[in-house]
């Protein structure tokens, strides 16, 4: 009943009644006024019935009555609005018109609105009166009027001949078809009346009733029953408030459900007596509050499921409008669930409450991305709980995604029975906004802690679904969500039962899990499907990874070609994969895959904007190029603090595999400029050699750059001391393990950089010596200075009979290499050139154009034969053969010489290494410069020629 | 002098055979490039020659000579206009050769041939055709070699010069002018009085002749590759430069021929509908020659490089002889 008293409230016109009544009800009425409020406050829409055809059709009645009231006032462009609107109204509402016809009221009013334009526009004197707007409106309005009621001629020529039928009509169009129109607004009025106890807003009220543009019978009907009312007020002592309201009732009902009068008086005892007594599974607070708070239903009122129903859909309506109490719809709804409950209305209407319910409580946050208030999101969970355990109690009970409100069957045993919505989607739902309440939350504090507690609870409600979901044999697509979630509750926690030896079970937790999504089949390729098994895939990886497992993880990686397709994944997804990337590095690093370690991790670390790629945090650079906007957005994907990989660990990590391949690789590449393998940890050099003053280290930085300068000294034991002195190894599971991988990594690795560096001091060295320098077995080192050999890396070789490793001296000095060089940059000019003369060719060949032909004249200066390009390389000089081909020759010759040469200086080197030795340095260098020479002197005999 | 400014370049530009130096020129020189090398690491030192031009002998006698500032800014470039003027004047009243007949300059391993060494050396040219530009290297000295070298622009580069500041090929060509010609070196002469004369054959007995068998070093050398490595670079930049230019020459050719066939067509077709045809003189407008590149810098690069080649040849030349002498004494 209330319901019509909202419509009513909706649209009334008596905002100064209501307040004024307001001021002067008592105190103990107050929730009824924040309620009246709050509805009255809410947009003017109608309220939604969800019938189509209704909807429709009230929607046309609101533009009717518009119409009639401006036409009361005489304002013209207020018509014309409403003529508009109603216009615009129909032609919506085509569909449903052509189902049932034309409306009657609607066919009367364009009719009676003709006939007022008419009358309006013959009237000249009154029409001079009009002002501008008016008059301006009204010339539009008799043509638009013309023009649309030529589609409804014989409707309206038949109206006017018996005016009467159609009023009539309408009438029981009003009554039957959308309980609104009359009915709402006699209920509304009521409701006024019940409030306004005083006989003076009555009859302000009644006043506004009349002119309402309804017809003077109407109005008239409507007086008589509010008298009705008025006089009866004592009746019903007991809710004294309420009395008048529910006379009024009666007499509604009398008129136009007479089903319901009947029944109406019988429904009143028990309503207020139950409410009372048998509500054991609500709180107390939640009886005290029926007991304050107007009743849902009008006593009296048979509750049935369509009136429950009709509730429903009616407070969903004013979901989301601005103003509206969302506390008290949350209320609302669950005193509604309560009712049901007691009233005995069946397991799917109670089911529908709840979600209701739930979903009363998501609009509770007026923005999505506000997070929920702590106690709120309890709330949620414990309505959650209430839904499941009765879903679980009664399987017969469906709830059907996208089902139309109508098809649902809330009664009828004989089919089977189902509710609309979707106990998934509000689920998720949950858990997002569980997600997004601890991100809001400071991760340092006792609440963080609190809450995380609450995720058992939702992690059990996961399961119940998924089992109830099993059961009931839902679509692969729900299947796959649900366990979806349970993946991404489990992914990321440690299984310590594991790490001790024992049989854990979280592996076989994600493997049974993980492999059901990957069972399932996509059959329609749709991406819904593709992004849950991509999810799940990635978490299966970063649950081995996080137990060590690096082959698995690996395998699985590499197997699924989950890269190829990452790029074109939304942003959470690539975060996933960006934090899996992470955690396979981290295990790559702990089972002492350096290298592996290294490429994986490189990507995250060398963009700096590892923060941004976990989504653990916003960058600070680049703070003003970011908007409010994207701040926002970014703020929404960061993951919960519980989540977070430790960034410092991550970044020393990487440090540390940068400086294991990258120290070596430095001093195998003294001198050449080779490509960096980790730009960051250069950079992270560079800074430390900007430090006027280096002390002892302090920050993680500053400790990777000590133990790095430690190796390239291939002092092993400070740089293991260094490196591994930092607390934050302790914070990497198996810290001891790693640790000693560590130590031995760096040995290796200090071996190789010694090698590199002072080879060239030696000329034979010991293994025994390297062994006790690097505290390697013997065995060890022979493996790696043999794979260095074996790499090119090292030239030397294992003299076995004295256990000795020779070392054969093969570096060039600078100006050897500067002469090769050179070498390599000769053959590049005379590419150059020969490409150039090339074409030279091509254009005398075609030697149609003037342009062209000036090349090869300009570059050979054919005159004299002499070069203008003015090399000194074997191509000046002779002019009399001149042309090309003579360069050519020659250049051909050059490079035979050239080649030449670089064996010859090969030649010599290997030559002169035997003298050099005795403390020649400066003859080897020399040896070269004859190369050189040579070289030179190809130029220069060519030259002389 | 006033009569020899007058005649005309082409009688004169090669009439000079032989500069001659005095030996208080060259002291002076020195002196002042050691100085300000050893205060400064700017290899640019350069100062102004003054003498006479003996037109009977075609010898350019330089007599005397004084330092400017570096002249890299507007206010030293004032500074040593006026100090020019004053010296000159200075000079005059001490009857000594006041007329500028060219600059020496210091060089660091003939690095001095570029863009701000051609100016300088046109400039005096415009000014007095006989003027020379006297390169000294320090460096040499140092290992033992007084290199003093004049040179000038070749009568043909100037012209070109003159008339265009970057050269173009077909100019190079026309003129002759190749990276060898470009400047050309003038032989020098050392003279001295006859006091002088003797005095140097008195200190020639103290001289210690054992110097001449150290070996050059190879920083010297390791040097020169790179500068020569540098000049290989300009090159090679110069001439993907010309393939580009190529290229785009091409394309421009074959977009005209194509123009040209189509005009041709399309007027053919409108001759025999009897419709007046379209010019064709437009083609050149249409087709704009892409810009030739310029030779000047590769023209330097190149003379830079030859330098380079000669100094290595040179100084590696006396090293090897020493090798075998010194091979054979090992044996």
């Amino acid at each position: 009943m209330s319901s019509r008293f909202f419509a009513q409230a909706g649209d009334s016109s008596d905002e100064s009644s209501s307040s004024e009544s307001e001021a002067e009800m008592p105190v103990a009425r107050a929730p009824v006024r924040q309620y009246a409020s709050i509805l009255e406050e809410s947009d003017d829409e109608k309220r939604v019935v969800r019938s189509s055809k209704d909807k429709r059709f009230s929607e046309i009645n609101e533009a009717i009555k518009a119409i009639r009231n401006a036409k009361k006032i005489k304002d013209i462009s207020k018509v014309f609005e409403g003529f508009n609107s109603l216009c615009s109204t129909y032609t919506k509402s085509q569909n449903v018109i052509a189902k049932n016809g034309t409306p009657k009221a609607f066919i009367r009013c364009v009719a009676d609105l003709e006939t007022f334009v008419l009358a309006v526009w013959e009237d000249k004197e009154q029409r001079s009166k009009l002002n501008k707007i008016n008059s301006k409106a009204l010339g539009a309005l008799k043509q638009n009027v013309r023009k649309f009621n030529k589609a409804f001629e014989t409707d309206i020529e038949e109206y006017r001949k018996n005016p009467d039928n159609y009023e009539e009509v309408i009438e029981e169009d009003e009554s039957d078809n959308d309980d609104d129109l009359e009915t709402a607004k006699d209920s509304a009025k009521q409701a006024k009346k019940s409030r306004t106890s005083s006989s003076r807003a009555f009859d302000e009220d009644d006043d506004e009733a009349g002119g309402d543009g309804m017809s003077d019978d109407d109005s008239d009907d409507m007086w008589n029953e509010s008298d009705d009312s008025s006089s009866s007020d004592d009746e019903m002592p007991a809710i004294g408030y309420t009395a008048a309201y529910f006379l009024k009732k009666k007499d509604d009902d009398k008129k136009e459900r007479p089903e319901r009068k009947k029944k109406a008086p019988k429904q009143q005892q028990p309503r207020t007596s139950t409410s009372k007594e048998d509500e054991g599974w609500t709180t107390v607070s939640g009886v005290e509050k029926v007991a304050k708070e107007k009743p849902l239903f009008e006593e009296g009122t048979e509750i049935t499921v369509d009136v429950v129903n009709q509730k429903i859909a009616e407070l969903s309506s004013i979901r989301g409008r601005r103003g509206a109490n969302r506390k008290k719809n949350i209320e609302t709804f669950e005193l509604l669930t309560e009712t049901c409950y007691k009233e005995n209305l069946g397991i799917p209407v109670v089911a529908k409450c709840l979600y209701y319910t739930c979903l009363a409580i998501f609009d509770y946050n007026p923005s999505m991305s506000a997070c929920m208030v702590v106690d709120i999101w309890v709330q949620l969970l414990v309505t959650l709980d209430k839904l499941l355990t009765l879903l679980e109690g009664h399987r017969e009970v469906h709830f059907v995604e996208g089902l139309p409100d109508e098809e649902e069957n809330l009664e009828n045993p004989e089919k089977p029975l189902t509710v609309a919505g979707s106990i998934l989607v509000i689920m998720e739902r949950a858990d997002d906004e569980f997600t997004k309440l601890l991100r809001n939350l400071d991760p340092h504090g006792t609440e963080y802690v609190q809450r995380l507690s609450d995720e058992a609870k939702l992690c059990v409600v996961i399961l119940r679904i998924k089992a109830e979901l099993a059961t009931r044999k839902a679509s692969n697509n729900e299947m796959c969500r649900i366990y979806l979630r349970e993946i991404e509750h489990l992914y990321y926690k440690v299984d310590y039962s594991a790490e001790k030896g024992g049989t854990g079970n979280s592996k076989a937790k994600m493997d049974e899990l993980c492999k059901f999504i990957y069972r399932i089949e996509s059959s329609d390729h749709s991406g819904d499907l593709d992004r849950i098994r991509t999810r799940a895939m990635l978490c299966h990886i970063y649950h081995h990874a996080l137990h060590n497992r690096w082959s698995e993880a690996r395998d699985l990686m590499l197997m699924s070609h989950l890269q190829h397709g990452i790029s074109h994944a939304d942003i959470p997804t690539k975060i996933l994969h960006n934090r899996t990337m992470v955690q396979l590095g981290l295990c790559a690093f702990r089972n002492g895959y350096i290298q592996h370690a290294h490429t994986t991790l490189n990507e995250i670390q060398s963009s700096q904007k590892s923060k941004e790629l976990l989504a653990q945090g916003l960058s600070t650079q680049r703070m003003s190029e970011r908007n409010l906007e994207q701040e926002k957005i970014e703020k929404q994907r960061q993951i919960p603090f519980h989540m977070h990989i430790n960034l410092e660990l991550l970044e020393y990590s990487y440090l540390t595999c940068a400086m294991l391949l990258e120290v070596p690789h430095m001093a195998a590449h003294q001198f050449e400029q080779r490509r960096k393998l980790s730009r960051t940890f250069h950079q992270q050099l560079r800074n430390a050699e900007k430090n006027p003053l280096i002390g002892p280290p302090d920050s993680m930085r500053e400790h990777l750059v000590a133990s790095a300068k430690a190796m390239m000294k291939a002092d092993w034991k400070t740089c293991a001391d260094t490196l591994l002195a930092h607390k934050i190894w302790n914070l990497m599971p198996n810290a001891e393990d790693v640790k000693a991988m560590l130590k031995q990594k760096i040995k290796e690795e200090s071996l190789r950089t010694y090698m590199f560096t002072y080879s060239a001091c030696y000329d034979s060295i010991s293994p025994m010596v390297l062994s006790r320098m690097f505290d390697l077995s013997n065995k060890q080192i022979h493996a790696l200075i043999s794979k260095m050999i074996l790499n090119d890396e090292l030239k030397a070789s294992w003299d076995k009979p004295t256990d000795l490793l020779i070392l054969h001296r093969a570096e060039s000095s600078k100006l050897q290499s500067l002469a090769k060089q050179t070498a390599d940059k000769l053959t590049h000019v005379m590419d150059n050139t020969e490409k150039m003369l090339g074409q030279g060719t091509t254009f005398t060949s075609r030697g149609n154009a003037a342009a062209s032909l000036t090349w090869p004249n300009n570059i050979f200066g054919a005159g004299n034969g002499s070069l203008q390009m003015g090399f000194p390389i074997g191509m000046s000089g002779d002019s009399s053969r001149g042309g090309h081909r003579n360069y050519q020759d020659r250049s051909r010759n050059y490079q035979d010489r050239s080649r030449n040469y670089q064996d010859r200086s090969n030649a010599g080197n290997a030559g002169y290494n035997g003298r050099s030795r005795g403390g020649y340095n400066n003859a080897g260098g020399y040896n070269n410069n004859s190369g050189g020479y040579n070289n030179n002197n190809t130029q220069y005999t060519s030259r002389v020629y | 002098m006033a009569s020899n400014q007058q005649q005309q370049p082409t009688e004169d530009m090669d009439s000079i055979q032989c500069v001659e130096v005095t030996s208080q020129v060259i002291m002076k020189i020195t002196r002042n490039c050691q100085d300000e090398l050893d205060k400064q690491l700017d290899p640019h030192v350069s100062g102004v020659l003054l003498g006479l031009i003996n037109e009977n002998k075609r010898v350019l006698e330089v007599t005397h000579c004084f330092p400017l500032m570096n002249s890299d800014t507007d206010e030293s470039m004032e500074i040593n206009r006026e100090h020019m003027l004053e010296m000159e004047r200075s000079l005059r009243s001490v009857n000594i050769d006041y007329q500028q007949v060219g600059f020496y300059q210091s060089t660091y391993l003939n690095t001095h041939c570029d863009r701000n060494f051609l100016d300088s050396v046109f400039d005096y040219l415009e000014e007095m055709n006989e003027a020379i530009a006297i390169i000294y290297d320090p460096l040499k000295t140092k290992l033992g070699h007084l290199s003093l070298r004049a040179f000038k622009l070749s009568s043909a580069a100037f012209n070109l010069y003159k008339a265009e500041k970057d050269f173009t090929a077909e100019m190079l060509r026309d003129n002759m002018v190749t990276y060898e010609n470009l400047f050309q070196e003038i032989p020098v002469v050392v003279k001295n009085s006859s006091l002088t004369n003797v005095l140097l054959c008195e200190l020639g007995h103290v001289q210690d002749t054992t110097s001449y068998f150290t070996l050059p070093t190879s920083s010297y050398l390791e040097k020169s590759m790179q500068l020569l490595l540098g000049g290989l670079d300009e090159i090679n930049q110069d001439l993907l430069k010309i393939n580009k230019y190529q290229k785009s020459v091409y394309k421009k050719q074959t977009d005209m021929m194509k123009y040209i066939q189509d005009r041709k067509e399309e007027n053919d077709r409108m001759i025999r509908e009897g419709l007046k045809p379209l010019p064709e003189e437009d083609v050149n407008e249409l087709f704009k020659d892409p810009a030739p590149v310029g030779r000047l810098e590769s023209l330097l690069s190149a003379n830079r490089i030859t330098s380079h080649c000669d100094m290595i040849e040179e100084h590696v030349k006396s090293g090897i002889g020493k090798l075998y002498l010194a091979d054979s004494f090992m044996s």
